[in-house]
């Protein structure tokens, strides 16, 4: 079990500002679970992730393992990494390139002082695991990258650590093989039953892995939620935005039942229901989150040119075609929406008039929460390059 | 692991302040013991020779404060001449250096000029040749009566022909100018191979012309590079000590590096104070030197697009032209190796004759019997090799732990150590062998006149490049394989000899012969240290080409030419011909 309580580190940048890398960082892994630092670069999650390890020193606060404390700010208490008994896959893998795989495995074990045979006995099973015995003797310079990434895993769990460490251990794979290596992982850390952390920037692995999913922005945890809820329930627009493409549209809020409840929102022309996310006054200007693939889109007859209620009209910009589905880039009321139609042939051409249709189960949140963007732009790096993709389409 | 019980009662402030004093000690440990260690080695010689020339008498530790010397030093004529002559030497040769290196490097880089790798083969092998013997190469070669050219000078015009005046100052110019050009090419070939090709690929595009893209975007995109060059070459002129020894002495053409020897060793008493004052002086340019030389570099960085891609710029086809620029890329290599061969041939003769095939029947071994069996020789030639060697371990070693707390351990402290490592490169060889004397020659701890003393100065003078290899190396080194290493549990120690050391071999080795190497040719830095009783090699040869014994100066030259000769050839193996050579610079 890991327990963190109000970790708190800043950096001094060159300008001699002070960047507050972990601000109030707390939570607890459950014995066993894999838990997820979610992320865009620079808001604290690697930061947090090094300072379990003992490789940062936070300012402040306390790090508990199995409820031994192995950091403690008030205390001047710092226990070396070398002491805390961890397991790491480090982003780059770290593979010693002068050892060969099974010397790199056995590092951990002869650390420790272990005798030869048993030394022999568990790097051949964490091997097995693996599935790479048979590279046992290959100098592990010679090894892929998917291979490497598994070497790493197998380094960082043969001498049953106390908690796994894993720090974007899947971002230097090919699609593919990331892909692949996500049920590996799984696999792997049900069978070990390791507590687990686990550092990503990647939404969909996160939500594939993990038990528990804290999302970090500014060096503060903004939502820690099970992947499910954090997808279909968001805190806030940010975690909307974050988690998944979403469109934030904004408006003015007309009322409504509280927080929970629903209520109305007027978005240029048309009115929009939704479920009001947290507690905002009659008129106040808030975001409408609603995913691209809950709009329903429909080719609107030239005859009917009269407002649909809770629907907006618009005409199609561009479309960005993803194999399994087509995203749609929609201007309707001064509004950019996207809308992913989902089928090899949607039906749809540039330049036609559509109605689109909005669920009803819009989260509406308070509008300055998301100031500092724009609507509708996604934040993860895989849907920034559909928005680029989109913005030169129409450019 | 103590289990902290709640937390409830918080410890007091003081019990705080000694807990994250113990942990502050603790990450940075190699750090401190490195850095006291440097302190106690660099810090006092270079203080006390500063110091010195400010103080009467002869015991530095007891003498009375005084401006003296300086007040000495420039009533006499001879030293305002010895700094005119030191930049005029500096000046002129490191211009002339950089003019021929710069050329060669064009015609090699980026045409199709024959005889492109003998220019490197050439300028490796004289980059492991001592300056001492290029110096004396020189003299057989230019010398007024004996010396090859002013022979066959003689043969074509008679005996009213021109002669070549080695002794003097345009001669000093052009023949140190021969010792840096090895180093210089070194440190301009990569900018010409490793500029981005698509800078005049897109100047071309634009409608330029060959001539006009290497006037317009070719040679700007150098200049920093060759300023950086131009400076450092100037360094080295200003700290040079072999070639105005042994060509401006004789027609008493003094620079700074040489008054500081005349005054220690030539006069009957040796007038300490004078010394360290040229000393001081001497200290003052390399410091501007070296100042406007890092800020040239920084600029030539931002200009050397190295982005470790392998660049392969268009070279550019001389057509039938192409032979003629052989006159540079072979004449050039030749005159750099004309004094070993003609120190080649020396050594082959009893009594030494220019080369002619009159000649031939007299050569003989004996020269080589003679020197081999002299027991001050080969006592030398063990002293360099042990001495060498320990230094460049030592060198390596500190660098390593210096440089690790630098990367691995930023801190103000991890800095100063940094700073104090490189403090030697403002010290010429001479000055730090001045400074050492004078620490040690009234030291209440009798080290003076032993070996370790030699060992003292030439770990502080190379000690800024065990930083420096040590540095770059690690940069390289991803930090999260040591990490790695230190969450599966495994102590410091452990992490450095079983990650950190096996990982930085390839450094290690090619900083460690690098040094080896220089320390065979050291003459200036041992030029005070060195005695009868305790010599080594250069020193030796020193001590007998003043005694007029060319025979032997010679042999004992070659003897140890040879060696180093291997030393730089593994070397390079090592770092791959010419490609780290820019760090190799100066291999003094």
């Amino acid at each position: 079990m890991l327990k963190v309580t109000g970790l708190e580190k800043q950096f001094a940048t060159r300008d001699s500002d002070v960047v507050r890398a972990l601000d109030g960082v707390s939570f607890v892994v459950p014995q066993g679970s894999l838990f997820t630092l979610l992320g865009a670069s620079g808001s604290g999650k690697t930061t947090t992730l090094r300072s379990v390890a003992g490789l940062e020193r936070p300012e402040s606060g306390r790090i508990e393992i199995d409820d031994v404390a192995v950091f403690d700010g008030s205390r001047a208490l710092f226990v070396p990494p070398n002491k805390r008994d961890l397991g790491m896959v480090f982003q780059s893998y770290a593979i010693w390139p002068h050892m060969t795989v099974f010397e790199n495995v056995a590092f951990p074990l002869r650390v420790k002082r272990k005798g030869r045979a048993e030394i022999r006995e568990a790097v051949d099973r964490t091997l097995a695991l693996m599935n790479m015995e048979h590279l046992a003797k290959r100098s592990s310079s010679l090894l892929s990258g998917g291979q490497q990434q598994r070497l790493a895993l197998a380094r960082a769990i043969v001498a049953s650590p106390r908690l796994l460490l894993l720090d974007e251990p899947l971002s230097n794979l090919d699609a593919k093989l990331r892909e692949r290596m996500r049920f590996e992982l799984k696999r792997l850390q049900v069978e070990t039953g390791l507590t687990t952390v686990y550092v990503t920037h990647d939404q969909m692995e996160a939500l594939a892995l993990s038990d528990e999913i804290a999302l970090m922005h500014d060096g503060r945890i903004v939502q820690q939620a099970a992947p499910a809820e954090i997808y279909h329930a968001p805190a806030s627009a940010y975690v909307a935005d974050f988690i998944g493409s979403t469109n934030l549209l904004r408006g003015t809020l007309r009322g409504g039942d509280g927080v929970g409840g629903r209520c109305v929102v007027q978005v240029g022309d048309a009115s929009i229901s939704g479920v009001l996310a947290a507690d905002a006054p009659t008129g106040a200007e808030v975001a409408v989150a609603v995913r691209p693939e809950s709009i329903a889109m429909e080719l609107l007859p030239r005859s009917e040119q009269e407002p649909t209620p809770g629907a907006l009209h618009g005409e199609i910009r561009s479309s960005v075609f993803l194999g399994e589905s087509t995203d749609f880039l929609v201007s309707a009321e001064a509004l950019e929406v996207r809308v992913r139609v989902s089928g090899v042939n949607p039906g749809f051409a540039i330049g036609d008039a559509v109605r689109l249709r909005l669920p009803e189960t819009g989260l509406v949140f308070r509008s300055e929460t998301t100031a500092d963007q724009a609507p509708g732009l996604p934040q993860t790096e895989a849907d920034g390059a559909v928005t680029d993709t989109i913005a030169e389409a129409v450019l | 692991m103590s289990a902290v019980a709640g937390g409830l009662i918080p410890p007091s402030r003081s019990a705080l302040l000694v807990r994250r004093a113990d942990q502050w000690a603790r990450r940075n440990t190699t750090t401190i013991i490195v850095g006291a260690i440097l302190a106690v080695l660099i810090a006092p010689p270079i203080i006390i020779v500063v110091y010195s020339s400010f103080v009467g008498g002869t015991n530095v530790w007891h003498g009375t404060r005084t401006l003296g010397h300086y007040r000495y030093v420039f009533s006499q004529g001879t030293s305002l001449s010895a700094i005119e002559n030191t930049f005029v030497f500096a000046a002129g040769s490191a211009m002339l250096a950089v003019v021929l290196a710069s050329l060669v490097a064009f015609f090699v880089e980026r045409t199709n000029a024959p005889f492109r790798r003998f220019v490197y083969f050439t300028v490796i092998v004289a980059l492991g040749v001592p300056i001492l013997v290029e110096a004396m190469g020189w003299i057989l070669l230019l010398g007024p009566n004996n010396g090859l050219i002013n022979s066959w000078l003689r043969d074509l015009f008679g005996l009213n022909a021109p002669q070549i005046n080695v002794y003097s100052m345009f001669w000093m110019v052009v023949i140190q100018s021969t010792i840096t050009f090895p180093a210089v090419f070194l440190l301009v070939a990569p900018a010409f191979r490793l500029a981005d090709p698509a800078l005049e690929q897109a100047a071309a595009v634009s409608g330029a012309g060959r001539l006009m893209t290497l006037r317009r975007v070719t040679f700007p995109l150098v200049r920093p590079s060759l300023l950086a060059a131009l400076l450092l070459s100037f360094i080295v002129g200003i700290e040079s000590f072999e070639v105005p020894a042994l060509l401006g002495t004789p027609s008493h053409i003094g620079v700074l590096s040489t008054a500081i020897y005349r005054e220690i060793s030539n006069a009957v008493t040796p007038d300490f104070g004078a010394a360290a004052v040229y000393a001081t002086l001497l200290m003052l340019v390399t410091i501007i030197g070296l100042y406007l030389y890092q800020r040239a570099t920084t600029r030539a960085h931002r200009f050397v697009t190295v982005t470790g891609k392998a660049y392969r710029p268009e070279r550019i086809r001389l057509g039938r032209y192409r032979w003629l620029t052989a006159v540079v890329t072979l004449l050039v290599p030749l005159i750099v190796l004309a004094p070993i061969l003609i120190l080649f041939w020396s050594s082959f003769l009893r009594y030494y004759a220019p080369p002619s095939r009159g000649e031939l029947k007299f050569l003989t071994l004996s020269n080589y019997h003679a020197v081999l069996h002299t027991p001050e020789f080969t006592s030398a030639l063990k002293n360099t090799f042990i001495l060498g060697a320990s230094a460049a371990l030592l060198v390596m070693a500190f660098g390593l732990v210096a440089a690790w707390g630098v990367l691995r351990r930023p801190s103000r402290l991890s800095k100063g150590v940094d700073y104090l490592g490189s403090l030697p490169l403002v010290v010429p060889g001479v000055v730090l062998s001045l400074a050492v004397v004078r620490l040690f020659l009234n030291f209440p701890i009798g080290i003076y006149d032993t070996t370790w003393i030699i060992l003292i100065a030439l770990v502080i003078h190379y000690m800024p490049w065990g930083l420096r290899f040590n540095h770059a190396g690690l940069i390289t080194q991803h930090r999260e394989l040591e990490e790695a290493a230190d969450v599966s549990g495994a102590n410091r120690v452990y992490v450095f000899f079983r990650i950190l050391v096996p990982l930085m071999r390839p450094t290690l080795v090619a900083g460690g012969l690098f040094v080896f190497m220089a320390t065979l040719r050291q003459l200036a830095l041992v030029i005070f240290l060195a005695g009868p009783s305790l010599n080594v090699v250069s020193s030796w040869i020193w001590a007998i080409w003043n005694n007029a014994n060319l025979a032997q100066a010679s042999t004992a030259a070659m003897i140890v030419t040879v060696p180093v000769l291997i030393v730089a050839a593994i070397f390079y193996k090592v770092t791959g011909a010419g490609g780290d050579a820019s760090q190799g610079f100066s291999a003094r």
